[in-house]
């Protein structure tokens, strides 16, 4: 299967370069989007990945705003991939306030696959960069709490995100409303399945991940949502590396090379550890992120933790004495 | 109509699989494909063997089985004496440790008790059972209360094992959430359930065309050695898909094959190609059929396919009993029985696990058995379940007559222990509803 993924997603580039190509040639003359019987009126393409477009709509009934996802699908002699089958499945049973939600899905005639999502107006990376991040604490305990009552309830269905970066996190403006997006790398997880697959952004990637561990689980978005944790209070990502192991490198320096002590399991994990990386001692994470409380603090190094047996799951740390206020501070911001 | 008979001929040559994974250690079937006479007129049997499937989970499962079998030497029957005694001590435990659940918010306590892995789980029920064995044995003269106090210490350190283990598999994970994640299903399972009269709707095939296409459908799916939950999935696809959408006798077969292509690219880590499944129906139907086959049942079903099968509640409620292996074969036999039956549609699939959960401890204990942990997990007590049970045992009495034989002789087979050679719980039968 990850096989067949790989040579998907290497068909989906060539497909783009040569999109990209007809584009130069004649602007106008793209391919249009087919959305024979979603209903919708496209308005205008929002973004091309390496899965498909994504267009801004209208639904002709409600007069909403809609996010449709188009996936080409290829290799049609085996009907529909299993990935598309997999994942959009997953999506549909995915019904949390802070998830944004899926409203339909069609197969057009074709080769397409279109997804159709509830849209919002900003996402967390814009809301950093462009404003500033949240400098008020309430709207970061808020924001906090939010996101990781998303991440409690898909890890409860044994669905991991996988892919948790600012860019994914999407915010209702007004409401100060937080809505999870981009589940199209989740999976169900079992021990004895092997994700091998490492799709992403590096900066907010587990270490287990960086250290190519082959079995991984809930804990990795975990890790992914205190380094959005860490961002939101500090304003720049946490590590910014251009690689795995400089990414590797720079959580070692900011937290302390791990040793069988501090993660027991490392040595048989990373046997040349000590080839490749100095012996750092630890900063502290109070040196970087300052400013904040010292239970937000507490619960960071929770998240931020080397170990993924010792990392705080998404359930324990909405019970974190850091939240202990967080009803009062929903009502003020509500 | 009779049903083609079934003759030796030249093997198929196993062909690539998606994804690339290779073939590892061919096997020849022994019997045939059974062709759906019944339902396709058309269709012409020529009774060649099934291309060879494997993947990597039931490579894994087959190594278990075999360590298992090893352990069973050191196995001894369980009389009805001692197996009383269990059941008595059981539920004093159980019934101690819900009274303390009730008071928590939280269930780590309890919750711990029950993950077991079902290989730990084995190795810890295959060993105390001699000792106690070795120890009842020469204590004859001794009072039954003295036992008692010794059968409780034996449990109890099966209850010391099963945390060493929960603890193993990283039970944050687990304990955190197992519970949310069983109340979501049985919220869940009145969604993905369908009506249990959908088939007054359809003008061309009946309840026992649908009998012939499951029985078919599990044989189809031992050959191809694949998932349990594949199997679960498969059949509710296509209850799901034939209540919403009228199908030609012609069309369902094809129905039940893409009900199974669907369920294991959902399931499967390696997924059978369009052109095995296409033999397998001795090429009733083109490429193109199936593919557009496909794209109206993901439509019609709006790709949902994570839905709670009999087969999630099934896994939580042999843990709950700790069952052994016999046990779990049997379970499955029971349950897998039921798939045939178009009135057990009635059943949730909650209901059905439980059922067969507790039909096949009847049948093995040979007395009604429904510890309070049984109860406490399924959300059912035993007289909730008398109806569907009973049922089920009636299905166990006539599993090898008749023409739908299928999931007797997948389970007569030396893979699955000869299971259904055993006797059905008749007293469950002496008293019908």
């Amino acid at each position: 299967m990850w096989n067949e993924e790989s040579d998907w997603i290497g068909s989906f580039d060539s497909q783009l370069a040569r999109l990209a190509e007809c584009r130069m040639c004649s602007r106008d003359r793209g391919e249009r989007p087919d959305a024979t019987g979603m209903d919708l009126e496209v308005l205008e393409v929002a973004e091309e990945g390496s899965y498909g477009r994504v267009f801004r709509c209208l639904d002709i009934h409600t007069g909403a705003l809609v996010t449709m996802k188009q996936i080409t699908m290829v290799r049609l002699s085996q009907g529909v991939p299993a990935p598309i089958i997999r994942e959009v499945s997953l999506l549909k049973e995915l019904h949390h306030a802070n998830i944004v939600k899926l409203l339909r899905v069609g197969l057009t005639e074709n080769r397409y696959v279109n997804l159709v999502f509830e849209h919002l107006d900003y996402d967390l990376h814009h809301f950093i960069v462009n404003r500033g991040y949240p400098k008020d604490a309430l709207t970061v305990k808020s924001f906090m709490y939010q996101i990781l009552s998303a991440v409690a309830y898909c890890h409860s269905l044994k669905v991991l995100h996988r892919d948790l970066k600012p860019s994914n996190v999407l915010i209702d403006h007004s409401k100060r409303l937080i809505k999870l997006a981009d589940f199209r790398l989740a999976g169900e997880f079992a021990d004895d399945l092997l994700y091998t697959e490492k799709l992403g952004t590096s900066w907010y990637r587990a270490p287990e991940i960086l250290c190519d561990s082959r079995q991984y689980s809930t804990q990795i978005d975990l890790w992914s949502v205190g380094c959005i944790f860490a961002e939101m209070v500090i304003g720049q990502p946490l590590v910014q590396a251009i690689n795995c192991r400089d990414e590797l490198e720079g959580i070692f320096k900011l937290l302390g090379t791990p040793t069988e002590e501090t993660w027991p399991g490392i040595t048989k994990l990373m046997p040349n550890l000590h080839i490749y990386y100095p012996k750092f001692d630890a900063l502290g994470l109070e040196t970087f992120v300052t400013d904040l409380e010292p239970s937000g603090l507490n619960l960071l190094s929770m998240m931020l933790c080397l170990d993924p047996s010792r990392r705080i799951s998404a359930e324990a740390a909405l019970k974190h004495a850091y939240f202990i206020d967080v009803n009062y501070v929903s009502l003020l911001l509500l | 109509m009779k049903i083609s008979d079934e003759n030796s001929s030249k093997p198929i040559n196993p062909t690539s699989f998606q994804g690339g994974i290779e073939c590892v250690g061919n096997r020849k079937m022994g019997q045939n494909r059974r062709a759906l006479s019944v339902i396709n007129q058309d269709l012409v049997a020529e009774g060649r063997p099934y291309p060879c499937v494997v993947n990597k989970r039931a490579l894994a499962e087959k190594h278990n089985v075999c360590e298992k079998k090893q352990a069973d030497p050191g196995h001894r029957p369980i009389t009805r004496r001692f197996a009383a005694q269990i059941a008595s001590t059981q539920k004093n435990r159980a019934e101690g440790t819900k009274k303390s659940n009730l008071g928590n918010s939280n269930s780590n306590g309890f919750g711990e008790h029950i993950f077991v892995d079902e290989e730990h789980k084995s190795t810890t029920d295959d060993q105390p059972v001699p000792m106690s064995l070795e120890k009842t044995e020469p204590m004859h003269s001794e009072s039954d209360q003295m036992e008692e106090v010794e059968m409780e210490d034996i449990i109890e350190e099966e209850t010391v094992l099963d945390i060493d283990t929960c603890d193993a598999n990283n039970p944050l994970a687990v304990v955190d959430y197992i519970e949310d994640l069983y109340a979501h299903y049985r919220k869940l399972e009145g969604t993905s359930c369908v009506s249990s009269d959908y088939m007054a709707q359809q003008s061309d095939i009946n309840e026992r065309m649908r009998a012939i296409l499951i029985d078919w459908l599990i044989e189809v799916h031992d050959k191809f050695d694949l998932l349990h939950e594949t199997l679960f999935l498969t059949v509710n696809l296509i209850d799901r898909f034939l209540a919403k959408q009228t199908v030609a006798r012609k069309k369902l077969q094809l129905v039940g094959l893409v009900a199974m292509l669907l369920a294991c690219k959902y399931e499967e880590v390696s997924v059978p190609v369009v052109g095995d499944l296409i033999l397998i129906s001795d090429k009733a139907y083109t490429r193109k059929e199936v593919l557009e086959m496909e794209k109206l049942m993901v439509n019609t079903l709006q790709f949902n396919m994570s839905v709670p099968t009999a087969y999630v509640f099934m896994k939580r409620f042999l843990k709950a009993a700790q069952a052994d292996r016999k046990l779990e074969l049997l379970a499955f036999f029971l349950v897998e029985l039921s798939l045939v039956e178009y009135e057990m549609l009635k059943f949730p699939p909650s209901l059905l696990a439980a059922a067969a959960v507790y039909t096949a401890q009847c049948t093995i204990y040979g007395f009604k058995q429904w510890s309070k942990t049984c109860e406490w997990h399924s959300n059912y007590s035993e007289d909730q379940l008398l109806e569907c049970s009973t049922l089920m045992a009636a299905f166990h009495q006539k599993a090898g007559n008749g023409k739908l034989t299928g999931v007797h002789r997948k389970y007569c087979s030396s893979k699955f222990s000869y299971t259904a050679k055993c006797e059905p719980a008749r007293f469950l039968l002496e008293n019908p509803l």
